[in-house]
């Protein structure tokens, strides 16, 4: 499946995260306008992985990737799915989507903004 | 920064993650721990620790400087040597303590004693000085020899129940603006004669290691003219503001010091007579 048809298709399953999370899922298309889908530029599969090496993993790639480039991150733990977002936002990195793509894993979607103490 | 690689491994990334998470830090603040080279002057009591830490932390080359042997009375303060150590020069037993902690830095040993023969030449590798050793001269041969060539003298001294830090970094103050010359021998009692807390210079030479890391990360603010103090007793710290001295013999605006000095030759006095404080 095409990257951009991948995202397209997640979208349409997204699944909100619960236990009162406050991630923002998506900070466009409130109100269910059209969303322009994501060009995802680099893929890790982290499935199998536990904090905080799924952030750790996850921050050293968005370091090698250039400024406006989006990631996207696999994963199966569920408090990752949760940390991993909100470490990520704190770092200053726009989040463009959580979703569940299947009984077991989760896509977190991200666009690289700065780094914090990048120079 | 198009094509910038990090290249770290997996286990490099699972070993350095709850130092790579910090705010500041990062995989560029891990890569330059990597690429960072210190050198350690006495495997001591602050040594030790210091040597332990900067390991741990993925310092990549750690060269270490004591010419002694490992006796049954270094063991309650030295954390780098073991009982099974006992007789064995000190650099060895650290190198071999370094590499079951972390086995992917390297350690150059260096079994010698500084002097002005060697001094300048054996710093010449390395980024950052710590400096634990035990004695006055060899205190003011490593702040003369880092101001000379342009290095951080990450400084520290221990005796009874306190310690002191500070960082002497050329042109911001040194040594002998604080104390123009070492102290006449005898004056300051050794700690073989005064004794000291086993745990204190685990506390000191631990703030020298976290100095170093802020330098080489360049985070915070360094102890760069304060002295820092610590008092076991008190259980305080304290800090005193020291400045750059324009009349400074080594580092003012007319030094009169232009080349490295043996203190215990220029005494005429044995080494062993002539040391004084600290570690």
């Amino acid at each position: 499946m095409h990257a951009d048809e991948d995202i397209r298709f997640l979208r349409k399953i997204k699944t909100p995260i619960r236990d009162g999370d406050t991630i923002t899922i998506l900070p466009s298309g409130v109100g269910g306008e059209t969303i322009e889908a994501a060009k995802v530029d680099r893929e890790i599969n982290l499935k199998g992985e536990v904090c905080p090496y799924t952030f750790v993993k996850s921050l050293l790639t968005l370091e090698e990737m250039e400024v406006g480039q989006v990631l996207r991150v696999i994963l199966d733990y569920l408090p990752a799915v949760k940390n991993v977002p909100r470490s990520l936002k704190n770092e200053g990195h726009e989040i463009v989507e959580v979703a569940q793509i299947n009984d077991t894993d989760w896509v977190i979607t991200i666009r690289k903004l700065a780094l914090s103490g990048e120079e | 920064m198009k094509g910038m690689y990090l290249g770290f491994t997996d286990e490099q990334i699972r070993r350095y993650s709850r130092q790579i998470i910090l705010p500041g830090v990062g995989g560029k603040g891990q890569r330059k721990l990597l690429e960072a080279k210190v050198f350690l002057v006495g495997a001591g009591g602050l040594g030790s620790p210091a040597a332990v830490y900067l390991a741990a932390a993925g310092v990549g080359k750690l060269g270490i400087c004591d010419s002694d042997h490992v006796d049954l009375s270094n063991l309650h303060r030295q954390i780098l040597h073991h009982t099974h150590d006992l007789g064995r020069l000190k650099v060895v037993s650290s190198a071999e303590a370094i590499a079951d902690i972390n086995p992917h830095i390297e350690v150059v040993q260096y079994p010698v004693r500084l002097s002005s023969e060697n001094i300048t030449e054996i710093i010449t590798d390395y980024d950052i000085v710590v400096e634990g050793s035990d004695n006055f001269p060899t205190k003011y041969l490593v702040n003369d020899a880092c101001f000379l060539a342009g290095k951080p003298d990450v400084h520290a001294g221990i005796l009874r129940f306190e310690g002191q830090v500070t960082i002497f970094i050329p042109g911001k103050g040194c040594l002998r603006c604080i104390s123009p010359a070492p102290p006449p021998p005898g004056m300051v009692p050794s700690c073989q004669e005064a004794g000291i807390l086993g745990a204190l210079p685990g506390i000191i030479g631990a703030i020298q290691a976290s100095e170093v890391i802020k330098l080489i990360l360049g985070l915070g603010k360094p102890l760069v003219g304060k002295l820092l103090s610590f008092d076991a007793l008190r259980m305080e710290f304290y800090t005193a503001k020291y400045n750059h001295r324009h009349d400074c013999l080594l580092c003012g605006n007319n030094p009169t010091i232009k080349e490295l000095i043996d203190y215990e030759q220029f005494c005429g006095i044995p080494y062993e007579q002539s040391q004084t404080p600290a570690i």
